[in-house]
Formats: C-alpha cells, sequence, structure tokens
C-alpha cells in the first residue's frame, strides 16, 4: 500500500491521519453499509465519485478548511472509522463535526475517536464552538452528546441542531475519559 | 439482579425487553455499540455509585457476569 504514514495524533490507543485517495473503497465501504450509515447523508456506490470527493477535500485540507481523519489502531493496516471537522471559521472561531462512522466491534474506539476530533478542534485550532446535528431518530447518539450539555438551537422534521461550547465539553470530557481509560 | 436487567436495558432503545435475560451475551445483541457501553458504565456509576472501567466491562460476557462485577465493587 502507498500510503505515507504520518500522523497529526496519537493518543488514547488511536493514530490520527488526514484522509487520502487510499481510502476512498474503505470510506465507501462503511457508508454504503446500511446499518453503519443508517443516520448519514446517502452515498452513492461509486468509487469514481468517492475519489474525485477526497481529491476536492485535500484542496480543503490544504488551506486548513476541512479535516477529514482516519482513525487506526495499532496493528491494524486499516482504519477503523472516520470523521470530519469543517465549515472551520477561524474568525468566528467555530467549526462543526460530521461523518463519524467506523467499524463494528472496534470498541470504545469510535468515542475516542470523537473525543479526539473535538479537542483538535477545541484545542490544536483554539476554536471555541462546535456545531453538529444529529437524527431526531439516532436515540444513542443523541444520548452520548446530551452527557456534555449542548445547547439545541434548532430542529427540523429529521435533525436536532446542537452547539456545544469549548468549556462544556473540556468539563464532561474528563469524566467520560474516567470511564473509558 | 431483576432491578439491574431493567437498567441495563433502559441504556437501549430498539431492543425488545424480552432480550434481556441474566445469560444474554450483551455483546451479541444488534444494538450493542460503543455508546451503549458507554451509557451501560455511566448507568452503573449513577444508579449504584461503582465506577467501572471499559477494561473491566470486558470480562464481562453476560448481563450476570457483569451484575456479579458490580457487586464485587459495592
Amino acid at each position: 500500500m502507498n500510503i505515507k504514514e504520518v500522523y497529526l495524533i496519537e493518543k488514547y490507543g488511536l493514530k490520527v491521519r488526514c484522509v487520502q485517495d487510499v481510502d476512498a473503497d474503505r470510506i465507501l465501504k462503511l457508508r454504503i453499509n446500511e446499518k453503519l450509515s443508517k443516520y448519514l447523508h446517502k452515498t452513492e456506490n461509486d468509487l469514481d465519485k468517492q475519489l474525485a470527493y477526497i481529491r476536492d477535500y485535500k484542496i480543503r485540507e490544504y488551506k486548513k478548511e476541512e479535516f477529514y481523519f482516519a482513525f487506526l489502531i495499532e496493528n491494524c493496516l486499516n482504519p477503523i472509522g472516520f470523521s470530519r471537522i469543517h465549515n472551520i471559521n477561524y474568525i468566528s472561531k467555530t467549526f462543526s463535526i460530521g461523518s463519524w462512522i467506523f467499524e463494528q466491534n472496534c470498541g470504545i474506539y469510535p468515542i475516542l475517536a470523537d473525543i479526539l476530533l473535538k479537542e483538535y478542534g477545541f484545542e490544536h485550532l483554539g476554536l471555541n464552538l462546535c456545531y453538529f446535528d444529529v437524527r431526531k431518530k439516532n436515540k444513542n447518539v443523541l444520548k452520548y452528546h446530551s452527557y456534555y450539555s449542548p445547547l439545541k438551537i434548532n430542529e427540523d422534521r429529521d435533525n436536532f441542531y446542537f452547539c456545544l461550547k469549548k468549556s462544556d465539553f473540556e468539563n464532561t470530557k474528563q469524566n467520560i475519559l474516567r470511564l473509558l481509560i | 439482579m431483576k432491578e439491574f436487567i431493567r437498567n441495563f436495558a433502559n441504556q437501549f432503545d430498539d431492543t425488545d425487553i424480552t432480550e434481556f435475560e441474566s445469560e444474554t451475551k450483551f455483546r451479541d445483541l444488534e444494538e450493542w455499540s460503543s455508546l451503549t457501553a458507554l451509557a451501560i458504565l455511566n448507568m452503573m456509576g449513577k444508579k449504584y455509585n461503582v465506577t467501572i472501567k471499559a477494561d473491566e466491562m470486558k470480562k464481562a460476557n453476560t448481563i450476570q457476569e457483569l451484575f456479579n462485577l458490580l457487586q464485587s465493587k459495592m
């Protein structure tokens, strides 16, 4: 596999790098899995479109407007999951997160990956507010996010829209990490 | 034990209550995920005032075994 293994972060047993062309097939396989992608925006089963998406994304990554992360664990060649920071605004100090998708049966790593993603936005990029949306029917994810006490800022037929302050994230993060590691 | 099973089952949203018995292998449940695992760890902390970590939880395969682990720390 011709892949440059430069990790941005190694923490909580996870190694994190930005998505590359070589990840297109893996992302597609996860995103067309009906169970795993039940609450995500639909993705066409088209590898060329996925590759084109990643190539467009790399331009946004170069401009530091977006970071699409691949999460790996020790002794595992393929990423176990992916997640994305986007809509980064360095003036208003805000960002959005999404595209969180992980293999089944990879333990607590999906939660640790979510914490790492938010740490990257709040701590590494120095931002203060995190926006995200959750499908109303995705009760497990709603329950998870509720631990951080985000502010519900809007809703439509299918989704709730939230805003999470850095201070609320920091307050809850330690309590969750205490249970996980 | 009955109360523990009820509290355990309450952490799931789509799984029928009849699927939860003392010998249920909870990781085999369709709805099992990292999020339900965290919800259960959190529930044990809140309802029973016992901190069980994810690594400790790995030792339990059934609800009964998890209950035994909880009791051993009470």
